[in-house]
């Protein structure tokens, strides 16, 4: 049989693991703030004396505080004013946000419109934290993980763009989800980039998981991965942003249930998550440095 | 059909185009009519307590509304064509579009 020069072409998973220890480190400062915000005791105080240390990432933050979609009535001047006004939930989310999505080069002319993706993960972070509110979950941890869940599709967009427009190709010829393309172009698909990346970036274990788990639902899921797997779909549906493809991955059918929601529930939070996205682009707008991300 | 639209500041979306001037507590022009808002300059009214501005806005007629489900219609039935034989997916695509039928036409960030 002919072999396929797709697949031959494509990127293995020895190829994806050495250039990952290549790609660049998040910040020294990003880094120490993902670990500070893990700890119970971290206080506003330390938090804000090392995002002060990078004035770049400080400056970004306070244009995402002052942002619209955070409603606030009075400007914010300095990070301790944001801290004490948003709280450390909603700096926990502000932080991951402009440290990651800042952290990526220009778009490049992928055939990928990535405004658009980060439209889909702000709109999946933010059905993410609705759901989670309704099911007594942490919310902005909720928030976190649906804005990094689909971080592997912008890694390959960002630094493996000739495998990437393999796949782009592979999905509009087989009319294929581009999870789907990914996995029969290089034989592994975006949740074990987006896994692999988030190690490598040290990012907390219950994310790596979610970011991994969240199109492949088990009885072990976690109750994040569970959350974003919902969030994901529930964006497509409704048509927020774009995640890569115009189908819609199957919904694992005990996923609602064990964030112990029923339909009806699920169809009272539209609102919200509709009525929170409409400021999504304002959001995504303070977390860039250009119009250009 | 365009029609002029008081909106809350908070509900202010980027792209939207102002139907009258910004003014002030002072009377003073904050930015004129017929600009079109960016982050930016909705940051600065926020700074400048603005509450409410008006924007062109569109109101549908019945024939409009009708035409704006047809499209949302075949557009989700587009997304959900390979997972038509899915019972759990059925009820989601039924729920996503009972929803947005009811809501087509109303414009949420309407006061």
């Amino acid at each position: 049989m002919e072999s396929d020069p797709l697949i031959e072409a494509g990127l293995t998973f020895d190829k994806l693991d050495s250039q990952i220890g290549q790609l660049p480190s998040l910040s020294i400062i990003v880094t120490r703030l993902l670990v500070l915000l893990q700890r119970d005791d971290v206080t506003m105080a330390a938090l804000t004396a090392e995002i002060a240390r990078d004035q770049a990432l400080a400056t970004r933050i306070l244009r995402i505080a002052n942002s619209p979609f955070y409603g606030l009535s009075s400007h914010i001047g300095s990070l301790q004013q944001a801290g004490t006004l948003l709280g450390l939930h909603t700096m926990h989310s502000i932080i991951t946000a402009a440290g990651i999505i800042g952290h990526f080069p220009p778009r490049q002319d992928t055939g990928f419109d990535r405004f658009s993706f980060w439209l889909h993960a702000i709109g999946t972070g933010i059905a993410a934290q609705v759901i989670a509110r309704r099911s007594g979950l942490d919310s902005e941890q909720a928030f976190t993980a649906g804005l990094l869940h689909d971080i592997g599709k912008v890694v390959l967009t960002a630094y493996f763009e000739q495998d990437f427009a393999r796949v782009l190709v592979y999905r509009d010829e087989h009319d294929c989800l581009i999870r789907e393309a990914e996995q029969e172009v290089m034989g592994f698909d975006h949740t074990h980039i987006g896994a692999r990346v988030a190690r490598h970036w040290k990012l907390p274990n219950l994310l790596i998981t979610a970011i991994q788990n969240h199109h492949t639902i088990s009885s072990k899921a976690s109750p994040l991965a569970e959350l974003v797997h919902v969030a994901d779909i529930i964006c497509r549906g409704m048509d927020i942003g774009h995640g890569g493809d115009d189908l819609i991955p199957t919904l694992h059918p005990d996923a609602l249930s064990r964030l112990g929601l029923d339909w009806p529930d699920l169809r009272s939070l539209l609102p919200e998550i509709e009525e929170l996205n409409m400021s999504a682009g304002l959001l995504l707008e303070g977390l860039s440095d250009s119009e250009d991300i | 059909m365009k029609t002029r639209i008081k909106i809350k500041l908070q509900k202010a979306r980027i792209g939207q185009v102002l139907a009258h001037d910004v003014i002030d507590f002072n009377g003073n022009c904050l930015i004129n009519e017929s600009v079109v808002l960016t982050g930016d300059m909705i940051s600065n009214l926020q700074q400048r307590a603005v509450d409410t501005i008006v924007v062109w806005g569109q109101a549908l007629n019945e024939n409009e509304i009708i035409v704006q489900q047809h499209a949302f219609r075949e557009k989700l039935a587009h997304r959900f064509r390979r997972v038509q034989n899915n019972s759990e997916m059925c009820l989601l695509h039924d729920i996503l579009l009972s929803w947005r039928l009811e809501n087509t036409g109303v414009d949420s960030n309407e006061d």
